[in-house]
């Protein structure tokens, strides 16, 4: 390989695959070019070849110094979206193979009993049931009848299986009944892919973990083609860097332990996001954020403590249960798509029902004539109708009051202005709710945050959003808010997430034995890590851990320096654990028998990073490029001569007042007249809230 | 501009009032100890409002319906019995079952916000406590002839008096649970869910004033009420009846009657339970808090689920409970399986009623309980007492509904309670599940069709013997077909299967003892049908044979489906057959 | 009642004597077949039982007062506490301790306790006997020490939690009132009272427990005893009396575990009351404290004589009781302390059947 000059993110979305070069010289590059469904890497090839004519190269010449490439995909989402993954059966436990099914009685309503069942990944007629029991001590109770295994594998045949999850009771104890399934079911077929549940989700609760298991057996196959096939396909256009994947939990994986285990990448989309909501926080040395992505359909809201997102295993996804530690993204139902509707009583109601993409609004012109959100937005002159999309889409106003008036207006005895800003206020109040519920449920008081806004509706609602929440800062990503997924890929670090299953009371627990398990599992991460070059790596571990008879449990971070731990520190461990217990749960039981179930190491392989600039650059063009109408509550109404400000035309240290409006190609910054706007950094403007 | 910013500000509010139920129920769930709470959700968080003449249901959470509209009645009782001593930061605690609760497993917090000199809002937190003294642990005694055999009776009491604990009385409370601090660490959830809900409740009156929380109030129930009276105007005017029968109520009586009458009169909706059964001996008679809130849990059912289930929409109406029936019994009656066993049966024979109102909206909407309470002592665990309500033996009940087969475990109605893992159970009890899955060929039958049956064996481990008790129904009036479809299997559990010491039973049994070693095993009808199996699409019969949960001879002789070997011996539908024996 | 013995004569002693009088004439509870199910006594602010109107109950009112020194906040004027719970002191559910402050600054200061067996509590049977009991929660409901007045003011609360865990609600309710007028009543008695006299019962009292046991210096012996159960196997109960550097050692070591099921469990404080008032009359001592004292109980833990929480001890007043006193009568008779005394009391007989006994023909 040639010097590396380049490090590339691409984050693949529906409409639009970004990519983001750092060059090593420490400028930025971004492409965007259009996604490509039926094979997401011919876009990816598509948008490196638009980000090498920038540095007039061609393509093999740039992939030859590139260092690295970090890929956020949607192809395992949409694998789960769409259900179009392997055809997959299940061999379990003799006498529990309707445990999918009974999903632990979680039903998405709550009074309708005609909400059909989640469609079936797996019907009963291709679970296979097995001779075979571990205890939960992990000892055999029944050894594994492997004639059992071979007959299930050539029934599962006859409806041509292609994908087999092997879930057993209690596999996280001891696995040899499921890596012996495995031996036989490739004896028999070597093509057939098998997903372990003890390998995909080492953790008690079987519901949680089979389903997982048969996620990922599902979108196994079809994610690993398409990685392979990229792979090749840029090999063979000189790149011989290090191809990474962006994973659920926020950090980055090779593309080997990607294809392996591709439910890890089932929920990574929001990942890069919130790696860039990170550094903005680091650049301007704010360290509690809960960052907030509004997108045309989705409200999603990350809490991050310390520079650290949280991490949760409480995810679902197309209705299936995914327990791997993900990031802790809050779906909060209500984006810029969400539509207002008035019933026959006269309430409004913003969503959940959304406009999407097509027909979309009614202001985008393609067919959709509900009002959703982005439209009251524009009828309030928020959002305006020629600077959309960096002014590739103009936006119909018209379109958009006549929806508001004949839809929510009419019914609610109100003039259109008056509805949008109804529609506005709920839809704020909505989003602030479930943000406080989010941040109360972790403990916290959202007012230590600072707000990072992203996406092309939360820089228009982040104000006054933070107004609601008591919240005086807020943080917006300046120059990237297009490509911030590829932005955050590229700077995220390689990150392998080792759970195993420990179950032991804290008076019982035998120190020996539980470092036995950590050094054996720090050396299956290193083994990963291996071959992948790094500057550094650094281990934590941590402990899931619960009171007696409690059954959530927390994870702890542990004392246990380069994934060893001493007496001492399994003690500072559990004082740990309690004090957590209290910020959490307003109380702690210092007496009381701590359980532990299971342990976490989390291998960092870390990256120096490029210094970073923007193309962003300010110039010394007027940043004042004109006037509009805009609405503001405490003004009584429309503001007709608000100024609007072209962002990226701010010299760093600039502060504007409010009433404004601050546009970028792609976003909108809404100051309202109490807050101010100061553009702290080439990549970072505060909004200063009064609260 | 005045009016369209109130318009909008109540709607906030109620919103709000919503969410602050969600954010308590958090508190709750992630607080909370015992499995009951922590794992199955078994409780319920709710805002009421007393406007100085009336409380009303304002807001719930995403949880048991049973519970919630019954704790208007708790809140009723505690501001009758407290009329004009009720402050601001008081906080007050029941559970008995004539004092507005359901049955003492059931702990009522309620915390006093004051809005005015006259109005007051109380964040409420309703769950289902471990253990609560009394003859059996958990309290389920199925023998039961009085209220004080079941455990402690807790009337309105006040634990913090503004905001100070008492803590004499809170000591009081605990001593009367077998499971010390497990016990105190629920107490402790609930009180903290109350006090989240009224620091919330507090930050909105700050914001909006008294007033425009209270318009905020009255709005959603002026809305409730409107949007409710509208959908039952839809409804044909008439009587309709539907009756459901319970097995046996534990103490030796059959075939105990629960008779509905549904009168739509215009807007007006009545539900009239006169012709049930007498008060039974034995503890399933269910107070009015039970009755009412199964009765509404089946118009919850039936009603769009946009309708707000508040008292705007509840107090339209009118439920008539005769005195000293199975439906509102005279104390000191037991009443601990009532919640559930007869309360469903309420839910029941009102659903049944409703299928001449609004069929393609009927279903089962409640769990056809079994009741099995395991206890002993677990000797990895210095012999710690420990105490199970295994829902195992519930599982399932979901019926068929129009449009889709009965799935899962219980219906959407009764989801709130989410069913723990066998190895969370296995880790925490010295028990180990030989089978939890669902049985073949025992579906009630319909174009849409019941949940399947499900089997539930497990045996004990360890050096203890366990106690159980336990309360089978559905043996002889298992779960009901709607609009033509067939009723589900019967149920039944077996003491000790496959011994000589084997014991079936249908009816009850009074902590029976389990050697180690020894198993039980539970049989748990599925849901009934919706609608004649004769119109199921053949193609789902197939599906469901493939699946073994219909047999070829069930898919001739039930749903009148021929399937025949095609070449490759795979199962295929022979269209002329099923038509032939379908129209013959 | 003994009315033969000096500080019969003392005032004091005589007002606890007529307010018991007046109780077990006015409580309209069952189950008062003699004198056992009541008692009126003074405790000091250490918790030292000053005076009792009889000996049955030394060691539970010590315990209770202790109890409740722990469990509510200090006593103010007009606060009356209640409880009935075996591990907070009572002798087992039925009973039901009143305990009011004496006024500060009085004579006294301290504690009046008033104690009766009372109707019913909830539990499996109506009277709370119930053989098959394998947990206290099976006989009744625990009251552990409570307020039921705060300042002079009836707390609603907890006679409502009282009343609505009995079968027979009017009848607590009147009974607990009148405990609780009683014990205030004389609470202000004492504490009005001259200090001279409860001096002269307490020079009384330690004078009788000088020098007790000189005779029997170094001599030993054991009877043993059987507690029936009628649900299985009985219990034995081993009495070793010695006198060891002038104390009188009782070893209870030698005999059975606790039972499960058994209600006829007793605590340590039921044990050292039988123990108590078997010595208090022998040697005709005041009954206070210093009964107590003078006797050095030693039971293995968790064994019939000292049952360990949760169990059952709802017959510990009656069958226990029975076995422990006759054999430490003959005991202190064999080592010649003290002298005989007559007991006005029959055996206990309940007027039905107990539900949960296991033999036909019910020994109870």
């Amino acid at each position: 390989m040639s010097e590396a000059r380049y490090a590339v993110g691409v984050d693949v979305g529906g409409t639009f695959t970004d990519l983001v070069a750092l060059t090593a010289d420490g400028r930025t590059l971004v492409a965007k070019v259009p996604s490509t469904p039926g094979d997401q890497s011919v876009g990816v090839v598509n948008g490196l070849q638009d980000l090498a004519g920038r540095e007039k190269l061609d393509l093999p010449e740039f992939l030859g110094s590139c260092g690295y490439l970090v890929h956020g995909t949607t192809v395992a989402t949409n694998i789960m979206l769409e259900f179009n993954g392997a055809r997959t059966g299940v061999i379990t436990t003799k006498g529990f193979r309707d445990i999918i099914d009974i999903r632990r009685n979680y039903k998405e309503t709550d009074f309708d009993i005609r909400l059909p069942p989640p469609t079936p990944i797996a019907p009963r007629r291709v679970r296979k049931a097995v001779e075979e029991r571990v205890d939960y001590a992990g000892g055999v109770l029944i050894p594994l009848n492997e004639d059992d295994v071979a007959r299930a594998v050539d029934e599962l045949k006859t409806f041509d299986i292609e994908s087999v999850a092997v879930c057993y009771l209690f596999s996280f104890l001891n696995p040899s009944h499921e890596l012996r399934t495995r031996e036989i079911i490739l004896e028999i077929d070597p093509t057939m892919h098998v997903s372990l549940s003890h390998e995909v989700l080492p953790r008690v609760r079987e519901f949680e973990r089979f389903s997982t298991t048969l996620v990922d057996a599902y979108v196994t196959p079809g994610l690993s083609r398409y990685l392979h096939q990229l792979e090749d396909k840029l090999r063979g256009l000189n790149f011989s860097g290090d191809l990474f994947v962006m994973a659920a939990n926020g950090g980055m994986v090779s593309v080997e332990q990607g294809s392996r285990q591709g439910v890890q990448l089932v929920l990574s989309g929001p990942a890069g996001g919130i790696v860039a909501g990170v550094e903005v926080g680091k650049i301007t040395g704010i360290k509690d954020i809960i960052t907030i992505d509004m997108g045309g359909t989705s409200f999603d809201t990350c809490l991050i403590s310390d520079w650290t997102p949280t991490v949760a295993g409480d995810s679902w996804l197309s209705r299936y249960r995914i327990a791997i530690p993900t990031l802790d993204i809050h779906p909060i139902g209500a984006g810029g798509g969400s539509i207002a509707s008035v019933d026959e009583a006269g309430r409004l109601r913003v969503g959940p029902e959304s406009a999407g993409a097509i027909p979309g609004p009614a202001c985008y012109g393609r067919g959709g004539h509900l009002p959703a959100v982005t439209d009251a937005d524009v009828c309030l002159g928020l959002i305006g109708t020629s600077s959309f999309l960096g002014g590739a889409m103009k936006l119909d106003r018209d379109a958009a009051l006549e929806a508001v008036e004949t839809h929510v207006a009419k019914g609610l005895g109100l003039d259109v202005t008056e509805a949008a800003a109804g529609i506005v206020r709920m839809v704020n109040n909505n989003m602030a709710n479930g943000i406080r519920e989010v941040s109360m449920k972790r403990g916290h008081d959202p007012r230590d945050f600072a707000l990072v806004a992203f996406g092309g509706a939360g820089p228009v609602h982040a104000g006054r959003l933070a107004e609601q929440l008591g919240v005086q800062t807020v943080l917006i990503p300046r120059g990237q808010a297009s490509v911030l997924s590829a932005f955050g890929d590229v700077l995220s670090d390689v990150r392998i997430s080792k759970a195993r299953g420990f179950y032991a009371r804290s008076s019982r627990v035998d120190v020996a034995e539980l470092n036995r398990l950590l050094e054996a599992t720090v050396a299956d991460a290193m083994a990963e890590i291996e071959g992948i070059s790094v500057e550094g790596t650094r281990i934590d571990v941590s402990f899931e851990m619960h009171y007696k008879l409690q059954t959530h449990e927390i994870m702890v971070p542990a004392d246990a320096e380069g994934g060893h731990m001493t007496e001492a520190g399994f003690a500072a461990t559990l004082d740990r654990f309690h004090d957590i217990h209290e910020r959490l749960y307003t109380f702690k039981k210092p007496g009381q028998e701590v359980e532990l179930l299971g342990i976490q190491v989390d291998l960092w392989g870390l990256r120096t990073r490029p210094s970073i600039s923007t193309g962003a650059t300010s110039s010394n063009e007027d940043p004042y490029v004109g006037t509009r109408a805009v609405y503001f509550e405490e003004l009584g109404g429309f503001k007709d001569d608000t100024p609007v400000v072209a962002g990226l035309r701010l010299e760093v240290g600039a502060g504007i007042h409010g009433p404004a409006i601050v546009e970028e190609p792609h976003t909108t910054i809404v100051v309202a007249p109490s807050m101010s706007l100061s553009v702290t950094d080439e990549l970072v403007y505060t909004l200063a809230v009064e609260v | 501009m005045k009016k369209q910013v109130d318009a909008i500000t109540k709607q906030v509010i109620a919103d709000s009032l919503e969410a602050i139920c969600r954010e308590m129920s958090r508190v709750v769930e992630r607080t909370s100890v015992h499995p009951l709470f922590q794992e199955l959700h078994d409780y319920s968080t709710g805002i009421f409002y007393f406007d100085g003449t009336e409380v009303h249901l304002v807001a719930r959470a995403t949880a048991l319906p049973a519970h919630i509209f019954g704790s208007l009645l708790a809140v009723r009782a505690l501001v009758e019995e407290f009329a004009g001593d009720i402050n601001d930061g008081d906080m007050f605690l029941l559970n008995d079952p004539y004092y507005g609760g359901s049955h003492q497993a059931d702990f009522t917090m309620m915390r006093a916000v004051s809005l005015d000199d006259r109005s007051m809002i109380f964040p409420s937190v309703r769950a289902h406590m471990s253990d609560f003294g009394g003859v059996v642990p958990g309290g389920y005694n199925p023998d039961a002839r009085d209220i004080w055999q079941e455990g402690y009776r807790i009337p309105p009491v006040r634990l913090h008096e503004a905001g100070e604990l008492r803590s004499d009385v809170w000591n009081l409370v605990l001593a009367n649970s077998r499971l010390g601090d497990t016990f105190e660490g629920d107490m402790l959830a609930i009180v903290g869910g109350c006090n989240v809900g009224a620091r919330e409740v507090g930050r909105l009156i700050e914001k909006y004033e008294p007033q425009g929380v209270a318009n905020g109030i009255t709005y959603i129930l002026n809305y409730a009420a409107e949007r409710f009276r509208a959908e039952v105007s839809r409804w044909p005017d008439g009587v309709y009846t539907g009756e459901r029968f319970l097995d046996h109520d534990s103490a030796g009586n059959r075939d105990l009657k629960v008779a509905a009458a549904v009168t739509v009169d215009g807007d007006r909706l009545s539900i009239d339970l006169s012709g049930s059964s007498p008060q039974s001996p034995g503890y399933i008679s269910s107070v009015p808090g039970t009755t009412i809130s199964n009765a509404m849990l089946s118009v919850c059912v039936v009603l769009p689920d946009d309708i707000p289930p508040n008292s705007g929409a509840l107090s339209q109406i009118e439920v008539i409970a005769p005195e000293g029936s199975v439906v509102n019994p005279l104390a000191p009656a037991p009443v601990m399986f009532s919640t559930t066993a007869i309360g469903y049966e309420v839910a029941d024979a009102v659903m049944k009623a409703f299928e001449g109102i609004a069929p393609e909206r009927v279903g089962e909407p409640g769990l056809g309980f079994c009741l099995c309470t395991t206890f002993g002592k677990d000797a990895r665990f210095d012999d710690d007492l420990y105490f199970t309500l295994d829902f195992g033996s519930s599982l399932v009940s979901a019926g068929g509904a129009y449009g889709t087969d009965g799935w899962g475990a219980w219906p959407a109605s009764v989801s709130a309670l989410v069913l723990a893992n066998v190895e969370m159970q296995e880790l925490q009890y010295p028990l180990t599940f030989d089978i939890y899955e669902y049985a073949d060929n025992a579906c009630g039958a319909g174009r849409w069709r019941g949940v399947p049956g499900f089997f539930m064996q497990r045996s004990v481990g360890g050096q203890h013997p366990a106690y159980v008790n336990l309360t089978e129904e559905g043996d002889r009036h298992p779960m009901p077909g709607y609009v033509g479809g067939h009723a589900g299997a019967s149920s039944y559990a077996i003491l000790r299967p496959g011994t000589d010491r084997a014991e079936r039973i249908t009816e009850s049994v009074a902590e029976a003892e389990l050697m180690p070693g020894e198993s039980l095993l539970t049989f748990k009808g599925g849901g009934g049908g919706w609608g004649s199996p004769l119109e199921r699409e053949p193609a789902l019969v197939r599906d469901d044979v493939l699946d073994g949960y219909v047999s070829v001879e069930i898919a001739r002789d039930v749903y009148g489906v021929v399937l025949i070997a095609d070449s490759d011996g795979k199962l295929e539908v022979d269209g002329q057959g099923t038509e032939a024996l379908r129209s013959a | 009642m003994r009315s033969d013995l000096p500080y019969f004569k003392n005032a004091l002693y005589t007002s606890l004597l007529d307010a018991h009088r007046h109780l077990y004439k006015v409580l309209q509870s069952h189950g008062l077949g003699d004198r056992t199910h009541l008692s009126v006594d003074v405790v000091n602010k250490e918790g030292r039982v000053e005076v009792s109107s009889v000996a049955t109950e030394l060691s539970n009112a010590r315990a209770v007062v202790a109890s409740i020194q722990n469990a509510v906040p200090p006593l103010e004027p007009g606060d009356v506490v209640v409880t009935n719970d075996p591990y907070s002191g009572s002798q087992h559910l039925q009973d039901h301790w009143i305990v009011a402050p004496v006024a500060k600054g009085t004579a006294a200061g301290g504690y009046i306790s008033v104690h009766a067996h009372l109707a019913d509590v909830g539990g499996r049977n109506l009277g709370n006997l119930y053989p098959g009991a394998r947990d206290i929660w099976q006989e009744g409901v625990r009251t552990t020490p409570v307020r039921l007045f705060r300042k002079g003011e009836l707390d609603r609360d907890v006679l409502e939690l009282i009343k609505l865990n009995s079968r027979m609600p009017l009848v607590m309710e009147n009974d607990l009132r009148e405990m609780a007028t009683t014990a205030s009543e004389l609470a202000s008695q004492v504490g009005a009272s001259d200090p001279s006299l409860l001096a002269d019962l307490r020079s009384q009292s330690k004078g009788v427990f000088a020098r007790p046991f000189d005779g029997a210096e170094g001599r030993t012996t054991t009877k043993r005893g059987t507690i029936h159960s009628c649900q299985g196997s009985d219990a034995t109960v081993v009495l070793e009396t010695r006198v060891e550097n002038g104390a009188l050692v009782v070893d209870l070591t030698g005999s059975s575990d606790q039972a499960e099921p058994g209600f006829f469990n007793s605590t340590i404080a039921n044990t050292q009351s039988f123990l108590a008032d078997v010595l208090a009359n022998r040697l005709s001592g005041v009954f206070s404290s210093d009964v107590l004292e003078a006797l050095d109980v030693r039971a293995a833990e968790a064994s019939v004589l000292n049952c360990s929480f949760p169990l059952p001890v709802g017959w510990s007043p009656y069958g226990p009781r029975k076995v422990v006193t006759s054999l430490f009568q003959s005991a202190l008779r064999e080592l010649g302390i003290g002298e005989d005394y007559q007991v006005f009391e029959s055996d206990w007989r309940p007027p039905v059947h107990i539900e949960g006994c296991r033999e036909t023909e019910c020994p109870f």
